[in-house]
């Protein structure tokens, strides 16, 4: 699965958490795209990337309860109608559409009866409705707020939780889950510190084992309740 | 039995996270112990599920 992430931030050096992404993104698959970072706007060029990936993530930094202008500009400029449904081709049908935001309010706060009382959601509504004017599958939206704030465990969690969101299947759900942990375990075990294949080879079997009981379990329990039924 | 193995894996993937230098390792190992934990819990609550409905009076 090929996952195409358009950042748009007019300081991205400047940004703690961009530049914290940014090392997480580097993943098999995974291409970062900076709008404020092109020279100039090749639409055929932006709309080849679009049209090549599967999932597209727009990530960038609350402003006004609003992206920052330099993706409006990328949007209107890229997203033309012929391309999103006018050409009747449906460029981007069925492709995964996910929003990354950070936020400098608490994520509490976005609620009604909270200090902002508007929700991430709703002020996600204009990005959406592109969306399903292009028929794209709706992922729910992944909030980072004060991401200074965050202790280093967090700021961990964060990191997986990020690359999780890029790259695992969707739904969220704790198969795709096991998943996504197995192949990546597999993945990176090479490049784990003072440990020998062996001891990694116990863990990873022992994990998928887990897995294949707990679904041995669930098949178990449909079949008593196909009798139950009965 | 399974329950035994989720706690014995869940200590081995603290520990090879201690070991690690890298960040991102750490990070990754870190998290993967935390969906075993969800292995273990979710473990519980099905085994207990099925003992409940093979015990469910109005099926003796």
């Amino acid at each position: 699965m090929k996952t195409l992430i358009i950042v748009s931030h007019p300081e991205i050096n400047n940004s703690q958490t961009q530049q914290f992404l940014m090392q997480g993104a580097k993943l098999f698959d995974v291409t970062w795209h900076h709008v404020e970072g092109l020279k100039k706007i090749d639409v055929d060029n932006e709309q080849k990337l679009l049209r090549d990936a599967d999932r597209i993530i727009f990530q960038f930094p609350l402003y006004w309860y609003a992206a920052p202008a330099g993706l409006k500009d990328w949007e209107d400029k890229v997203l033309t109608r012929n391309f999103i449904y006018g050409d009747g081709n449906d460029n981007l049908r069925d492709k995964e559409f996910g929003i990354v935001v950070s936020t400098g309010m608490p994520l509490k706060e976005f609620r009604r009866g909270g200090t902002e009382n508007i929700t991430i959601d709703q002020i996600m509504a204009p990005l959406r409705a592109i969306a399903d004017r292009a028929k794209m599958q709706n992922l729910p939206v992944f909030v980072i707020s004060q991401f200074q704030y965050l202790k280093e465990e967090q700021q961990m969690q964060t990191l997986i939780d990020y690359q999780r969101y890029l790259t695992q299947k969707y739904p969220d759900t704790l198969t795709n889950r096991q998943e996504w942990f197995e192949q990546e375990f597999a993945d990176r075990l090479k490049t784990f510190d003072e440990t020998n294949c062996t001891e990694c080879e116990t863990i990873l079997n022992t994990f998928i084992q887990q897995k294949e009981d707990l679904s041995q379990l669930k098949s178990t329990i449909s079949l008593i309740k196909q009798g139950e039924d009965e | 039995m399974a329950e035994d193995t989720g706690i014995w894996l869940s200590k081995e993937l603290s520990k090879l996270a201690d070991k690690q230098k890298a960040y991102e390792n750490r990070a990754f190992l870190t998290a993967m112990k935390k969906v075993v934990e969800e292995q273990n819990d979710r473990m519980k609550l099905l085994q207990g599920e099925v003992d409940g409905r093979l015990w469910n009076h109005e099926q003796w």
